[in-house]
């Protein structure tokens, strides 16, 4: 009898152990090393045109045909290729983070030209971080990834992909800066996946295909730094 | 001449004279006249201080000129009679970023941009809260969006202590991006060390 009340009282005490436990807080691993898919995002699209030019050149337009000239060079490298957007359509910031995080083993690169910064250049963003979550915030249940933070824990594969595309930019686009920077980049934030945002400059150029001509320079980077991402995803290059 | 003609050749100089002087104050009206802007900053900005306030030394963050298209910032200092209320003393310090910057070039911030409130809680949290103008005219991309809200940032990151964390609005409302770009849905958290 006193053993049996010993194993009841053992296993309460073990379960009540376990229910105070606190829950894992980023329970889903990133998966490392089999990346084998490219979400392209032309940013903008439909009736947000994004960044417009002096002579009318609008960045959706722009974006969609660099993502387009994209497409055979990463296939060539053995990618599966997946466009957020074939057309002029818009597609809301979740509807496309919806693309990259429905797919297993999956890089997203969002494309975008400014209308500042030296013409030819090409700036390489990963997400800016998350701020602390508040004290008081309910507590998350194992298994799940909140939405508005899917990017936080790929922030640091993001951060090499980033320094890896930013390097080979660097080497092809003159000026073009040598690090990457991080910033608050709204497609970003929900991707759990790799993620990095591309901004080329710029649609202050007066005809567009000065900039249609650095696409074959940024395919090669492009390509370049995802073979190497892909090769070696862990090391910080 | 008859006295018909003489009659209507004294009508017509008259109205000519009458005509002469209106058009001159009309034109003085209107270039006294302020731009929307203008008036609405007028409307919205922080109070005169007295003439007597001392002169404090600003840090205020704009574009490094010598590094166009860089995406760096670069603090100017400036002078000015600044209130003692924190409150009063951002507003002072966020309008004179976006009318006193030395050049085009140094611009981050639309001229017509109006600071239209802005509120400091007892944890430091702020909140700035701006004219359409922000959405509008800030030039779209990820750089000059992020330049506009570094320098945002920047300068309360070295004007005002007491602001620990930042909330930008357009028009009173949240907005999910500044111009398509940057996300403006969560708060910004300033980093003291960085001001130099």
């Amino acid at each position: 009898m006193w053993q049996r009340n010993h194993w009841l009282l053992t296993a309460g005490v073990g379960l009540v152990a376990l229910l105070a436990q606190e829950p894992t807080p980023w329970p889903i691993e990133p998966i490392e090393g089999d990346y084998r898919t490219v979400v392209l995002d032309p940013g903008h699209g439909g009736a947000d045109s994004g960044a417009r030019g002096g002579t009318g050149l609008l960045e959706k337009d722009l974006v969609l045909r660099l993502a387009h000239s994209l497409v055979p060079v990463l296939e060539r490298e053995g990618w599966r290729v997946m466009l957020t957007r074939q057309g002029d359509e818009l597609r809301s910031f979740d509807e496309r983070a919806a693309v990259a995080n429905a797919e297993p083993g999956a890089v997203f690169l969002t494309l975008h030209t400014g209308s500042t910064g030296s013409f030819g250049t090409a700036r390489v963003y990963s997400f800016a971080g998350f701020a602390p979550e508040p004290a008081d915030a309910n507590p998350r249940s194992p298994g799940l990834l909140p939405w508005d933070r899917a990017q936080q824990p790929y922030l640091e594969s993001s951060r090499r992909l980033a320094a890896l595309l930013q390097s080979e930019l660097a080497r092809r686009l003159p000026g073009s800066p040598e690090a990457p920077a991080s910033a608050a980049v709204r497609q970003l934030r929900n991707i759990a996946a790799p993620a990095v945002a591309l901004e080329l400059a710029s649609v202050a150029v007066d005809d567009a295909r000065a900039l249609e001509a650095l696409a074959p320079a940024l395919a090669e980077a492009i390509a370049r730094a995802l073979a190497a991402f892909r090769a070696a995803p862990e090391r910080t290059p | 001449m008859n006295r018909a003609l003489k009659i209507t050749l004294v009508g017509l100089a008259v109205l000519l004279v009458v005509a002469a002087i209106s058009w001159r104050g009309l034109r003085q009206r209107l270039t006294r006249a302020p731009s929307p802007a203008q008036a609405q900053r007028a409307l919205v900005e922080a109070p005169a201080t007295s003439p007597a306030a001392p002169l404090v030394p600003v840090r205020l963050y704009w574009a490094a000129p010598e590094d166009e298209g860089r995406g760096r910032l670069a603090p100017v200092e400036i002078q000015l009679p600044l209130a003692e209320d924190p409150e009063q003393r951002a507003r002072q310090v966020l309008n004179a970023l976006i009318v006193d910057a030395p050049s085009p070039q140094h611009r981050t911030l639309p001229l017509e941009l109006t600071l239209l409130a802005f509120y400091l809680l007892p944890d430091g949290s702020a909140v700035a809260d701006f004219s359409h103008d922000l959405a509008t005219a800030t030039p779209s991309g990820i750089l000059s969006e992020q330049m506009a809200v570094d320098s945002i940032a920047r300068t309360l990151e070295a004007n005002l202590p007491a602001v620990r964390r930042l909330k930008i609005l357009i028009q009173g409302q949240e907005q999910e991006t500044l111009a398509g770009h940057l996300d403006l849905t969560g708060w910004i958290e300033l980093q003291r060390a960085a001001a130099p």
